[in-house]
């Protein structure tokens, strides 16, 4: 009997637990692995430019200030310039999004998909939503997860699909490309609902706090109205603990006076 | 009673070029009103017809907004069986239809810009009056010939810099807030005499290809335009939404059923501000189920309707200084004719008339003077409405043209209002004969016979 539990065990063992990992391959651990890295573990403070260019309007800049509270993902943006986006701001707590506007006082819901201050750079990449409860690994006619193993220019990656599992995402799929070693992301592409290409985010620069990563350089190419880009560019880093009243609609309102 | 109609008919003989005189001022008074209150009603309800046989509006709208949280959607989930409930509760409908619009981000000739789409059925742009096409056809989109076929409004397609033939790369969000996009094909370019057609829809593309695009399934919509049969007055849709508002309340277990999920239904509002304020509520509000909201069509375009009751009010003012110049030359008249017969009113008391008898003679031939007068004024008023109906203008001004039924002027009698304002200039020169004619006849007969002019 006692011999008969052994073997059962040792074919768990041999068989039924390695399928059990493949079935969560490579990309599920990359997509993990990257929610580690991006999790800064802190408060965080810092001053975030939008550097927008558009055809025939040309290149504008944006200042905000940013808070975001470890413990519960919120967010707290308000502008500092230019003089006319000065005061209005965003507010993140739970799944609530609000937009203020100075000018009318008001506080606006928004959806994950409302552009900040008319730019390619959305509030959903602001938020620190976690992609696995977005987005899962796109599978081969087999149920294995795709990926490809290739060069982004001189540096080698995994480049690999991911496609929404809720329906509350501006982009139903992405394409990734992550550095083989470290798994940063380098480049991601957004697809619409039908496949087009809309968005190119180049990942430009990393920074490293307490051995997490901080994208604190990207460009957001439209690929959908052709010559329209967003630098997004975070300086002035501070991780000082917050204080609760931070992510309060009074305090973003006070900021605006 | 005879004898006095007798007298009163013999004397509107006696004095014919009077007669006439007086009896024109009546007849013109009275055209005046009917034409003017015809026109206003009927552009009024040439311009809400339009709006309504466009699907711009519905007499009533309902709209059933999804929340989750502090996000929400408007979508109708099983719109068979809404349609269903609403045709049991209300009696007076001529049809439900979907509404689905948009507002997109379009990309032409190398050229972007808003653009916002509706949804319309093939058989519906044949339907709908006052589309000009200028260029293209509307073929492909009504026998659907050719994929995503668009039609596009004059202004937008000069934005878009796109000709029928070329295509539009339009942006969108789904329902559930996901970017979608499609090539659409220009097939015609139209300039639509309605102004609000052309602020309301000036993409337009198959209603099925818009909710497909926007995520909507087979039985789902985003919107019900209700229009109702046959209606008095613009004020009765008020009526019938507040029905509607009160029948749903009805039917919690069957909604409650058909959702699977908590809802509420908001409260009524009756005017496009509280309108508004309700619907901020209603985006703000933290709640998760759905909100039934019923909305009439006056909640929804205030200016329209304020614009008919402002028009109503200038014309009821306008009628009534011609109808105040009118009536005191009636007046003159009438005193001037019951003065000069002083004489005569002496004589038939001296023979034995009685003083009250004479007044009523008197009014008698006011009343049957404004029978004849009101009688020809009527019919004249209808041969010029037929008249000016059959002239044909070709307005290139658009408010001008949004007053027009296919370049015709629309009238329409409001005929409780009209009877009304008859009836009130007549009872007003009824008492305007009244008042010297009491007068004449206080005079005692040897003065009345001894009245000198």
């Amino acid at each position: 009997m006692k011999k008969n539990i052994y073997t059962a065990a040792i074919i768990l063992i041999i068989f039924i637990i390695p399928c059990t990992a493949s079935a969560k391959g490579l990309v599920t651990q990359i997509l993990h692995e990257m929610e580690e890295q991006y999790e800064i573990g802190c408060d965080l403070t810092g001053k975030i430019t939008l550097t927008s260019e558009k055809v025939k309007q040309g290149i504008r800049e944006t200042e905000y200030l940013f808070y975001t509270r470890n413990s519960d993902d919120s967010f707290l943006m308000a502008a500092l310039s230019p003089e006319r986006e000065k005061g209005n701001g965003y507010l993140g707590v739970d799944n609530n999004m609000w937009m203020y506007r100075r000018n009318t006082r008001t506080f606006q819901h928004i959806s994950r998909d409302e552009r900040i201050g008319d730019t390619g750079v959305s509030v959903e990449n602001i938020e620190n939503k976690k992609i696995t409860e977005l987005y899962a690994p796109a599978m081969d006619e087999n149920g294995k997860e795709k990926f490809k193993e290739e060069r982004l220019g001189k540096i080698p990656v995994y480049k690999f699909d991911v496609k929404a599992i809720v329906k509350d995402v501006s982009y139903p799929k992405h394409t990734f490309w992550v550095r083989k070693d470290n798994h940063l992301t380098l480049k991601k592409e957004s697809y619409s609902l039908s496949g087009t290409l809309m968005q190119t985010v180049y990942y430009v620069k990393y920074t490293n706090i307490n051995g997490r990563y901080l994208a604190i350089k990207y460009i957001a190419v439209d690929e959908f109205e052709k010559g329209n880009k967003t630098i997004f560019d975070v300086s002035g880093i501070s991780l000082k603990k917050l204080d609760d009243s931070i992510f309060t609609k009074a305090y973003l309102e006070n900021l605006s006076k | 009673m005879r004898l006095i109609l007798l007298i009163a008919f013999r004397n509107l003989f006696r004095q014919k070029s009077r007669t006439i005189l007086m009896g024109s001022g009546i007849c013109v008074a009275v055209i005046y009103m009917i034409l003017v209150n015809a026109l206003t009603e009927g552009l009024y309800s040439n311009v809400i017809n339009k709006m309504v046989e466009s699907n711009i509006l519905g007499h009533i709208t309902l709209n059933i907004i999804e929340k989750d949280g502090s996000t929400g959607r408007t979508i109708i989930r099983d719109k068979e069986a809404i349609i269903s409930m609403i045709k049991e509760k209300l009696t007076n409908i001529k049809d439900i239809r979907e509404s689905v619009t948009t507002y997109t981000f379009a990309i032409g000739n190398g050229q972007g810009s808003m653009l916002r789409l509706g949804g319309i059925n093939g058989k519906a742009v044949e339907t709908v009056s006052d589309i000009a096409v200028l260029s293209g056809s509307l073929k492909p989109f009504i026998d659907g010939s050719i994929e995503n076929p668009l039609i596009l409004e004059k202004n937008s397609a000069a934005e878009l810099k796109v000709k029928p033939g070329d295509i539009v790369k339009v942006k969108l969000n789904t329902i559930y807030g996901q970017v979608q996009t499609a090539i659409l094909n220009v097939v015609a370019i139209v300039e639509y005499k309605n102004p609000f057609m052309g602020n309301y829809m000036p993409g337009a593309i198959p209603l099925n290809r818009l909710k497909e695009l926007m995520g909507f399934k087979q039985n789902e919509t985003q919107r019900l335009n209700i229009v109702l049969g046959k209606l008095h007055k613009s004020d009765e849709t008020i009526v019938a939404a507040d029905q509607l508002h009160k029948e749903i309340l009805t039917e919690t277990d069957f909604i409650t059923n058909m959702l699977g999920k908590p809802w509420k239904l908001a409260d009524r509002t009756y005017s496009q501000a509280d309108h508004e304020k309700k619907q901020r509520g209603i985006r703000r509000a933290s709640y998760k189920g759905s909100i039934f909201d019923v909305v009439s069509m006056q909640e929804y375009d205030a200016m329209v309707f304020n614009g008919e009751k402002n028009a109503a009010a200038t014309a009821f003012i306008a009628m009534l200084i011609v109808i105040s110049i009118i009536l005191v030359g009636i007046l003159n008249t009438m005193r001037m004719n019951i003065r000069e017969r002083t004489i005569e009113t002496g004589t038939v008391r001296a023979i034995g008339m009685q003083r009250k008898t004479v007044i009523r003679t008197l009014v008698a031939e006011v009343i049957l003077l404004s029978i004849f007068s009101t009688v020809i004024g009527v019919l004249a008023a209808a041969g010029l409405m037929e008249l000016f109906s059959m002239i044909q203008f070709h307005p290139t001004d658009m408010n001008f043209s949004v007053i027009l039924n296919n370049g015709r002027l629309v009238f329409k009698i409001p005929v409780s209002t009209t009877v009304s304002d008859i009836l009130l200039v007549l009872c007003l020169l009824m008492f305007s004969v009244w008042l010297p004619a009491r007068k004449a006849t206080r005079k005692t007969v040897a003065q009345a016979l001894g009245h000198y002019e």
